[in-house]
Formats: C-alpha cells, sequence, structure tokens
C-alpha cells in the first residue's frame, strides 16, 4: 500500500504509518546494505581468488534482510513478554539459545559490565538488609601468588 | 580442531555495517512504535548480523571451492541455504 501524498503534505498523525510503508526508506536501506555486502564479497575475494556473481551479492542481501526482519520480530515478542517496552541484552541472549558459539560471543559482550553491577547489587542488598555500614571493597588480587620466573632467578 | 574464536579470526571481515543501519532496519519492523530498543542490544544484533554474513560467505566459498568452480553461483547458495538456516535458529 502506497500513499499517494506528496511529502510535504503528510500531516504528523500518519508519519509513522508511512515509515513503515514508504518505499523510498525501505530502498535506500537495502541499498545501503547491498553496497556493504558488495564491499565484504570483494574482501573475501581478494583473499581467496573466488569471485561473486552480481546476482549471488543481491540475494545474500536479500537474506540478510529478512533475517534481520525477523530478529526484529522476535525481539519485540520478547520484550512484550517480559511486560517491557525496551529491548534487553536478555532478550537478545534468549534469541540465539539454540547457538552455542553465538551466545558465547553474547556473553562476552555482556561481561565486562555484568561483573561490576552483580557486586553494585550485592553492596546494595546488604545495605537493605541489615542498615549497616557497607563493608569495605575487598580486591582479591589472585596473581600475588604466582611466583614470576624472574623473581627467582 | 579450531575453537569457535579462531574460525571466526580466519572468517572476519573487516567491513563492518554502516552505524545506525541495523538500528534502522529493526525500527522499520517493529510493529509497535512505543518498543525502544537498548543501546548494547544494537551491538549484539551488529555481532550477529556480522557472523550470519561471514558464514554465509565461507560456506558459499567452500561450496564453490569444493566444486572446483572459480565463481559462485546461485547454485552455491541454494546448497548452503538449508543447514545456514537451521544453524541460525
Amino acid at each position: 500500500m502506497v500513499i499517494l501524498t506528496p511529502t510535504e503534505y503528510r500531516p504528523q498523525k500518519f508519519i509513522n504509518l508511512v515509515i513503515v510503508m514508504d518505499t523510498d526508506h525501505v530502498q535506500r536501506l537495502k541499498a545501503s546494505l547491498h553496497f556493504t555486502m558488495g564491499k565484504m564479497c570483494e574482501e573475501q575475494e581478494t583473499k581467496t581468488q573466488i569471485s561473486f556473481d552480481k546476482n549471488v551479492i543481491a540475494t545474500i542481501t536479500e537474506i540478510l534482510w529478512q533475517k534481520i526482519k525477523l530478529i526484529a520480530e522476535d525481539l519485540e515478542a520478547f520484550a512484550k513478554h517480559g511486560k517491557r517496552t525496551t529491548i534487553n541484552l536478555d532478550d537478545v541472549k534468549l534469541l540465539v539459545r539454540r547457538n552455542e558459539d553465538l551466545k558465547a560471543i553474547l556473553e562476552t559482550l555482556g561481561s565486562p559490565n555484568s561483573e561490576e553491577n552483580a557486586k553494585i547489587d550485592k553492596r546494595k542488598a546488604l545495605v537493605k538488609k541489615k542498615k549497616t555500614d557497607i563493608p569495605p571493597e575487598v580486591h582479591l588480587d589472585t596473581d600475588d601468588d604466582i611466583v614470576t620466573a624472574s623473581e627467582i632467578c | 580442531m579450531d575453537n569457535y574464536l579462531q574460525l571466526f579470526e580466519r572468517k572476519k571481515s573487516s567491513t563492518k555495517f554502516k552505524e545506525g543501519l541495523i538500528h534502522e532496519i529493526i525500527k522499520l519492523y517493529t510493529a509497535d512504535q512505543k518498543v525502544r530498543i537498548g543501546g548494547e542490544v544494537i551491538t549484539a544484533v551488529n555481532e550477529i548480523a556480522l557472523r550470519f554474513v561471514d558464514e554465509i560467505l565461507w560456506r558459499t566459498i567452500n561450496q564453490a571451492h569444493n566444486e572446483g568452480v572459480k565463481d559462485v553461483n546461485l547454485d552455491h547458495i541454494e546448497k548452503i541455504i538449508p543447514q545456514l538456516l537451521l544453524d541460525f535458529a
């Protein structure tokens, strides 16, 4: 379905609808994706001396487009299921639950923050329960135990 | 057998998607306009999409190479697709 009004005349309430059905926007995004695909294929061509046909690149673009569409719909459904309005990293982790390698990659993405957050949450919980002083932070530096070769010789 | 990190290093391409591209596409297809997308989510989905593309390219090149052909055809993609889609859930 195409809305025939020229872009200047679109009243505010229709603008959200139009973004979904606006074929120009879709075409531009697909073109951008296609361009990136072309660059990746070129890079692989220089590495392996095997070249890609034009229609192959277009097909890959289309496959990726559909894949991202499915991802978006799934993520939205997961967020709604969790009664949230924001899509979380947990939703993405649910998305890749069947693929071991992707799960591992997402673990590395989440972990730098999640350790600190876990510590902060623990300390907060302690304060709430006992309403006493916050226990001092204990830095467990395990590397101290390891005797380096330079120290022995 | 290489662990997954080494395998990915071999296949990895250095080109990345344009900054907001994935974000824009996801926005297109989320039906409910009120749903917002977390910051880390975009990075995560970027990673997933990147791996997906690396995997397609790698498998099609493998397929063409095994057939001894120097051009990747649609036939090679046809042979790759079922296993690929199953692997990516």
